[in-house]
């Protein structure tokens, strides 16, 4: 029974918040899923808070996290292309001067 | 052919020419026209080749039997981190671009890097800093000997080096490195396998004098005049490790025995080798240098027994606080339980290691609480597989400052020994880490707490998308 209430709560959508900043970003479930440690945090059979309220805190500042976010919708967008289209190259909407921060976010997001 | 086919008469008889009345011998390339059967000449001159095959019945074209997948590389879209280090890779010479590089941490960059094996010649540079004193890589792998004697020019004033997976350091790497590093005291190297004998010597003479730490992992060609050479030039060191050699074995330790600064020593084997160190020379070595001693470390020499601890360790370290033993099958259950009992208390442990000393069991365990509650952090009994259930839940209890344990593949813990150890009665415990693969008496129900990571409990494999 708790089951079906936790899955009940599952949204199509859930909230990335900025500790740091306090900013909070919402997306859609499928593109958080892009990164392993969201993926995880969501996962309401793993039996963390933020699987039942679609909420997680990152310790990043918003800057980066939307860098991350704007990453993962790429991904999302970009991960069933076929073999000949085209994929733009994300690599040139980084600016270098998030470029060291952005990388340790990245590794602890596991994007 | 069948005899009925509604149209000719069988073949071989005699008919007669429906147009020149002629007997001719039926074949099956007989043709017929309106009023009956004609003779060959009669079918020839009518226009009409008897051996003309019939048309060819239109065929369905041939189906592609084989499905051919044209197999096209898909690239994926690549990993954020890897962007990232591309781009930091791409600015190493202007680094002043990549934003402010004192707030971010270094090392966990270097950490990242390695991790994802990324670091190479190039790269590597953005570690790099004249006004270094410490420097540590974790993958070395990619590097060549002229980076890394490149180094040595680049970071002038390091005091200490630690280089992981230096496979591809060579000798001339070392003969650079002796006429500079000025300010070097500590040298840790994992793999410098390729540097030769003389190289080793070298060095050792040129640096030997400022060093106060030796720690070299993994080389085959250190014979034992670079050992002599080594208690030559650097009488005074206080940090040795001569791990994985296979060419080390008891004769060394007498030379070894005369580091009397010794504070700590990691003499641990390669064991495929199956060269171990014996009791009786260790013995005679701690008597030597043991009373300085704040880390021992003998893993893998095999053929070490329980006198070593209670004639070597129990009767000649006063200071020790880190105790490492693993994979060292001859140590009994008992031997270690008396071992800890008679070890002197001066020897406040905090880290205390019998990983796969298969007989290690509930005595010593209760042993070495009882010796190190007060101190204990970090505790590794992996594999010691028959350390009952009693002695397990005395963990919780007796080492309140605990903050690592691993009880991987000790059969008997279960929901109730991870609940007591994570919610002790006498209120909280400082523990981060709990290991506790192979421990198949663990269910979903496993207590959890917040801030402790538990890692290795089966039931969570579901979870994890491998």
């Amino acid at each position: 029974m708790a089951e079906d209430s936790e899955q009940a709560k599952q949204s199509d959508w859930v909230k990335i918040i900025s500790k740091r900043d306090g900013h909070s970003f919402i997306v859609p479930r499928d593109v958080a899923m892009g990164s392993g440690f969201l993926r995880n945090s969501f996962n309401p059979e793993a039996g963390f808070l933020e699987g039942t309220q679609n909420t997680c805190e990152v310790d990043d500042r918003a800057i980066i996290v939307e860098k991350v976010m704007e990453y993962l919708a790429h991904k999302n967008l970009y991960a069933k292309a076929g073999p000949r289209e085209e994929i733009p190259d994300f690599q040139e909407r980084i600016p270098p001067d998030i470029a060291l921060e952005l990388l340790m976010a990245a590794d602890f997001l596991e994007a | 052919m069948s005899s009925a086919t509604g149209k000719a008469p069988p073949i071989g008889t005699f008919h007669e020419c429906a147009q020149c009345q002629k007997k001719f011998t039926v074949t099956k390339y007989t043709i017929s026209n309106d009023s009956g059967f004609l003779c060959h000449p009669c079918a020839k001159s009518s226009g009409e080749n008897p051996f003309k095959k019939p048309a060819p019945r239109k065929r369905k074209p041939a189906a592609e039997k084989r499905t051919v997948k044209n197999f096209e590389e898909v690239e994926p879209v690549k990993t954020l981190t890897g962007m990232c280090i591309s781009i930091i890779g791409s600015y190493i010479d202007q680094v002043e671009e990549l934003g402010d590089v004192g707030a971010v941490n270094m090392d966990k960059i270097c950490r990242i890097v390695s991790k994802s094996r990324n670091l190479n010649e190039h790269n590597v540079r953005l570690f790099y800093d004249v006004t270094n004193t410490s420097l540590v890589i974790y993958d070395s792998t990619n590097l060549k000997s002229p980076a890394f004697s490149a180094m040595s020019a680049l970071n002038p004033n390091l005091q200490r080096l630690t280089l992981h997976m230096c496979g591809q350091m060579e000798s001339t790497v070392l003969d650079d490195w002796s006429k500079s590093f000025k300010n070097l005291t500590r040298l840790e190297l994992h793999a410098p396998f390729l540097v030769r004998e003389p190289a080793w010597i070298n060095f050792i003479r040129a640096k030997g004098p400022q060093l106060t730490g030796f720690l070299i992992t993994n080389s085959p060609r250190f014979t034992q005049e670079c050992l002599d050479t080594l208690v030559e030039s650097a009488p005074d060191l206080n940090e040795l490790r001569l791990a994985e050699f296979t060419k080390m074995n008891d004769s060394w330790l007498e030379g070894i025995a005369q580091f009397t600064s010794l504070t700590s020593l990691d003499l641990s084997s390669d064991r495929s080798s199956r060269i171990s160190l014996t009791s009786q020379p260790v013995i005679e070595l701690l008597k030597s240098v043991g009373r300085n001693l704040a880390l021992l470390r003998l893993d893998a020499n095999e053929e070490l027994d329980d006198t070593m601890l209670l004639d070597g360790v129990a009767l000649h370290c006063t200071a020790l606080e880190t105790l490492s033993m693993s994979l060292l099958p001859a140590l009994t259950d008992e031997g270690v339980a008396k071992f800890f009992d008679k070890l002197p208390l001066t020897n406040e442990l905090t880290c205390v290691n019998f990983s796969r000393c298969h007989e290690v069991s509930s005595l010593a365990l209760r042993a070495i609480l009882k010796h190190s509650r007060a101190t204990l952090q970090s505790l590794n009994i992996n594999g010691c597989k028959e350390v009952d259930e009693d002695a397990l839940n005395l963990i919780g209890e007796a080492a309140p400052r605990l903050t690592e344990l691993d009880v991987g593949w000790c059969r008997n813990v279960n929901d109730l020994v991870i609940g007591s150890i994570l919610l002790p009665k006498r209120g909280m415990t400082e523990l981060k880490t709990i290991n506790c693969f192979g421990c198949n008496r663990i269910t979903q129900n496993c207590p959890k707490k917040a801030g402790v990571t538990i890692i290795g409990v089966e039931t969570d494999i579901s979870r994890q998308r491998l």
